[in-house]
């Protein structure tokens, strides 16, 4: 059964490249361009296995859409994509529930690595 | 006349008075010396004549007497002897007149001696009977009176003699009293010329002396009078010109200094940055209009210590320049200040110059505040300006480098040589344009303080291994040995694995990009003091001494250099360096090559972490 994940961004262009990246891995990606749009798409019933969450959006920001998220599903792990951490950032994110980071921009090869490590079961 | 002169005549007047004195005296004394004992001599001869006369007068008489016994031949030898020794005398006593009524009794004597002659010489002719009465009638009494007359001659030749002893007596007296007189007279005149004399030549020195005494407590006014006409006036006239050169001097020093000091305010007064100025035990001596709008003007007026002033960066640098007399203008956050006077607080950076003596003595200190509020909200927009674009371009750039990575894997299908070639250019400038926004963004952190280093300690080979890791294949590549000689047995430095060794990356990286292939980059590191000391060799174009300087600012590129980088390597490495409490230094000569050395404190150097925290957190 192919993994599914959910890329929730603004940026067509990011949205478009990290499904056009991730689908020849075997992977089934859907898009949403912003954060009520892609909490619609978490609600739509079917299991997800990663979601990839753009940190600075308009309307609501990355963060309120993971507790948002978080409220809905305990298990999912999620991925924030930031342009530039902060440590911050880093621990209120870690605190919601983030699995971890993708700092833009990101090379397709270590874009697939991650995305690989997050979806392995973890031990 | 000349003060030698003037001496010289005094002493020529009191020698002459000396000389009159002695020469008076030696006449006097010597005039009665010879006098006294010519004049007794004449009555003294006078005296023995009448003696002598006497003593002949009474032979004659004892003759006659012989005579009268019968003896005549014995009486007549013995009168003729007489007789003629009476004559004799009488003769020198007649040459020998001397006395007042001398000549009579003369006269008187040798009238009747000749009486008695006479009738002696009748009576020894004579041989009768009526002899003795003759004798006793006529001689005796002839001879007695002749007796006296002598006696009369004797006596007042002896009363002349007293007469003139008594006299001289008194003469030499008075010749005493005349002398001593005039050697009193003589030696009262000398005095008082003398005193006279030195007053007049003294008096000259001791108003020269007290002019110089006034002219040395700064009264150059001073001038002294003396019209002697002699040595002392030139060395007077010549004070006098001194004092008055010594003037125009103080008064021309006097001119320089004030326009100095008008010069000297008036550049401190048009200042638009406030200027304090104190004294060498820190207290407030002036304030420029502009110190005075920030400080008022209490201070300056009353002296008050800087520190009143409120201003603890303006205090702390006056003490240090004061102490170490040496300006003080400190970089970043330690030589600002912020004053709040009216509306919004302004920022100000300090820098204090001491005011030294020529001793080397501090007398005070100068501080200029720079109002940098303005400089500084710029450096703030241009920071923040450039983390926003820098951010804002990362974004487009994940979806460009993701899709020109799709494309050059041929996700989107299959692409031709060329195509594939323009890809791989477009690869390769979006990976480029992705570190400069990326150097961009770290290089405005570490300025702006945000990115503290996370402390540890780190073994240097660690250090270098992961620094050089990611480089290795670059140096293959381009045919450049790369040499990493950091040995496992050095001791731990303390710092951040993450930023330290992307100083080295950044030091490696710039090597390589400037050594041909051929050339080789030596990556050392080794213990001086409290720090451990990296070394990064290369053997590549070198840097022109122009530059050096500059090398470590942002985007300064060497023209004609191998390229490649952006610019902002080296002001990162330089950054971080900084951040640890190291200096970051490069020495290079071009065509031989470069050497770039930075300093990471040891792990047990005790307080070097905690400052680099101390530092970044201040900013």
């Amino acid at each position: 059964m192919r993994k599914r994940i959910l890329v929730i961004d603004d940026e067509e262009p990011i949205r478009e490249t990290l499904r056009l990246g991730l689908e020849p891995e075997g992977y089934e990606v859907v898009t949403a361009a912003d954060g009520p749009e892609g909490l619609e798409r978490f609600a739509d019933g079917a299991g997800w296995d990663l979601v990839l969450l753009d940190q600075r959006m308009p309307e609501m920001d990355g963060l309120e859409v993971l507790q948002r998220l978080r409220a809905a599903n305990r298990s999912v792990p999620v991925m924030l994509l930031t342009a530039h951490g902060s440590i911050e950032l880093t621990g209120k994110s870690l605190a919601s529930g983030a699995r971890g980071f993708l700092t833009k921009p990101i090379s397709l090869r270590s874009l697939r690595e991650v995305v690989r490590k997050a979806l392995e079961p973890v031990k | 006349m000349s003060l030698r002169s003037k001496l010289l005549l005094s002493y020529a007047i009191l020698v002459l008075g000396i000389l009159a004195i002695g020469g008076w005296s030696v006449y006097h004394f010597a005039v009665l010396g010879r006098s006294v004992p010519r004049i007794m001599a004449d009555n003294y001869r006078s005296v023995l004549d009448a003696q002598s006369m006497k003593d002949a007068l009474e032979r004659q008489d004892s003759a006659l007497l012989f005579h009268l016994s019968g003896e005549t031949s014995k009486a007549k030898a013995q009168y003729a002897t007489n007789r003629a020794r009476f004559d004799e005398y009488f003769a020198d006593a007649a040459a020998n007149v001397t006395e007042a009524g001398e000549q009579a009794t003369i006269r008187d004597l040798d009238y009747r001696f000749r009486e008695y002659t006479r009738a002696g010489e009748a009576y020894l002719a004579r041989r009768d009977s009526g002899l003795r009465r003759t004798y006793f009638t006529h001689l005796e009494p002839s001879f007695l009176q002749l007796k006296a007359r002598c006696d009369d001659l004797l006596r007042l030749n002896q009363d002349a003699m007293v007469r003139k002893q008594s006299r001289a007596e008194r003469e030499t007296r008075r010749a005493t009293r005349t002398a001593v007189a005039l050697a009193l007279v003589t030696l009262l005149l000398g005095v008082v010329y003398s005193l006279h004399l030195s007053h007049r030549l003294v008096a000259p020195l001791v108003r020269l002396t007290e002019a110089a005494r006034r002219i040395g407590q700064g009264d150059l006014d001073s001038r002294v009078e003396a019209r002697t006409g002699d040595e002392v006036q030139v060395l007077a006239e010549e004070f006098n010109a001194m004092a008055a050169s010594l003037r125009s001097y103080r008064e021309r020093e006097a001119a320089r200094l004030e326009l100095a000091e008008q010069q000297a305010e008036t550049a401190i007064e048009s200042l638009y940055e406030p200027v304090v100025v104190t004294g060498a035990e820190g207290e407030v001596l002036e304030l420029n209009r502009a110190a005075e709008t920030l400080f008022g003007a209490a201070a300056a007026a009353r002296h008050l210590p800087v520190g009143e002033l409120g201003v603890t960066a303006l205090t702390d640098a006056v003490k240090q320049s004061i102490e170490r007399k040496a300006p003080v203008a400190h970089d970043g956050a330690r030589g600002l200040a912020t004053i709040q006077n009216g509306a919004a607080p302004r920022c100000f950076r300090i820098r204090t110059a001491p005011l030294l003596r020529s001793s080397g003595q501090a007398a005070g200190t100068v501080t200029v505040l720079e109002d940098v509020t303005r400089l500084r909200e710029l450096d703030r927009l241009k920071d923040e300006f450039i983390s926003v674009a820098s951010h804002e371009l990362r974004t487009p750039l994940t979806s460009m480098l993701l899709a020109v990575q799709l494309l050059a894997e041929g996700s989107a299908g299959k692409l031709t040589g060329p195509q594939e070639h323009l890809v791989e250019m477009v690869a390769q400038d979006t990976e480029r344009l992705e570190r400069l926004t990326r150097d961009l963004l770290d290089l405005t952190r570490l300025e702006a303080g945000t990115a503290r280093p996370d402390l540890q300690p780190l073994s240097p080979a660690e250090l270098a291994e992961v620094g050089t890791a990611a480089l290795i294949a670059q140096a293959g590549k381009k045919g450049v040995t790369l040499h990493t000689h950091v040995p496992e047995e050095l001791p731990p430095v303390y710092g951040d694995l993450a930023q330290l060794s992307r100083v080295l990356t950044n030091l490696v990286g710039n090597a390589l990009r400037h050594t041909p292939a051929g050339g080789r980059v030596d990556v050392s590191a080794e213990v001086a003091g409290k720090v451990m000391r990296f070394h990064v060799t290369d053997t590549g174009e070198g840097i022109p001494a122009a530059y050096v300087p500059r090398i470590f600012e942002r985007f300064v590129q060497v023209p004609g250099s191998t390229s490649g980088g952006a610019g902002l390597g080296l002001p990162i490495a330089k950054r971080i360096v900084e951040a640890h409490c190291g200096e970051i230094t490069v020495e290079s000569k071009v065509g031989r090559g470069s050497r770039f050395s930075f300093t990471v404190p040891l792990a047990g150097a005790g307080r070097g972490g905690e400052d680099a925290q101390t530092d970044s957190g201040h900013r």
